[in-house]
């Protein structure tokens, strides 16, 4: 995994550069989409409540890990959601932690590992393996990383605060109409 | 939706969660070998590829190899012998790896292909935590600044017109 300022940078620049298409994206809902981008990182509760623990209590296998996934980032989403009043805040709520989440697992994805290939066994789950070979940009001590996201979303913050939106059309009556 | 089918539909995708975090304990999602696997039956594995991850437990530059310990329970040393040699120099005990390699002498060695250094030393692990630490701050705060608690609909509600 790479630390979570990488992941809350990359995240609120692809956001925001998003809301500049989308007219409904705005800060408050950028807001959600970063709080998406850490959801499966959700899984270092391993630290507090270690998986082996659990196993040990309960006599059922059981590891955080599940929730690092796919699998994990739709219910995830879905449970936080819920945690929004409105109806429609919770289609919106899904939608962009969902967006997030998926942003988390894509960041991850090119990572260093010593068989070659990425980790997506553990992401894709549940479902199939499958093991494309990793460019290993990065692991996730990598300073270089969090500077880059930082930088990126930096630019953005700027082009964002000194863009000119895009003018709304103009419905304009014609005078025999 | 009525806040009892709210609270309904959290409970069920909470026991989701907990599902899938039992499903990915059960099933086996890598071809290599893991450690519980193999602290069965070690001499099953001689002469097998293994991809593990390990804490260094000690480094010993001149006949570069590394003493190492994976899995959680059981917990199993291994001692990784080829590696390189920036590879050798750059870690530390209290580190982390990874190590592609074969398994040798009744699994208690790896004849490493690869070895990747996630954290070189106890600094690399303390960067990462305290970096996840401030971004959790930044999207809590970003959050919270936009959005607050109403307790009688015990949901987020928007802050006004921010």
């Amino acid at each position: 995994m790479a630390e979570w300022v990488s992941h809350v940078c990359l995240a609120y620049a692809l956001f925001t550069v998003t809301g500049w298409y989308v007219d409904w994206l705005d800060s408050r809902w950028i807001a959600v989409g970063v709080v998406g981008s850490i959801l499966p990182d959700l899984d270092r509760l391993d630290l507090l409540v270690p998986g082996d623990r659990i196993t040990a209590i309960t006599g059922i296998p059981f590891e955080w890990a599940g929730i690092n996934s796919v699998g994990g980032a739709v219910v995830l989403s879905a449970i936080g959601a819920l945690l929004f009043a409105r109806p429609s805040h919770q289609r919106r709520g899904f939608l962009l932690l969902l967006a997030g989440a998926f942003s988390h697992l894509l960041v991850d994805l090119p990572q260093r590992y010593a068989d070659g290939l990425m980790l997506t066994n553990k992401y894709l789950f549940p479902l199939p393996a499958w093991r494309p070979p990793t460019p290993g940009w990065y692991v996730s001590a990598d300073r270089w990383v969090a500077i880059v996201a930082a930088t990126v979303a930096l630019a953005v913050f700027f082009a964002d605060r000194y863009r000119t939106p895009a003018p709304k059309p103009v419905t304009v009556e014609r005078p025999d109409q | 939706m009525k806040l009892c089918y709210r609270l309904a539909a959290i409970g069920l995708l909470f026991s989701a969660a907990v599902g899938l975090c039992v499903l990915s304990a059960g099933a086996d999602r890598l071809a290599s070998p893991g450690v519980e696997e193999i602290a069965t039956d070690p001499d099953a594995y001689d002469d097998q590829p293994v991809f593990l991850f390990g804490d260094v437990v000690s480094v010993d530059t001149v006949s570069r190899t590394m003493v190492v310990s994976a899995g959680d329970d059981p917990e199993r040393r291994f001692t990784i012998e080829s590696v390189s040699k920036p590879t050798i120099y750059a870690i530390e005990p209290g580190g982390a790896i990874q190590v592609s390699g074969v398994l040798a002498e009744e699994s208690a060695v790896v004849v490493s292909d690869n070895v990747v250094v996630d954290y070189r030393n106890g600094a690399d692990f303390r960067y990462v935590y305290r970096a996840s630490v401030l971004g959790g701050l930044l999207a809590a705060a970003g959050f919270l600044w936009f959005w607050r608690v109403e307790f009688r609909q015990l949901g987020f509600v928007p802050r006004g017109d921010r």
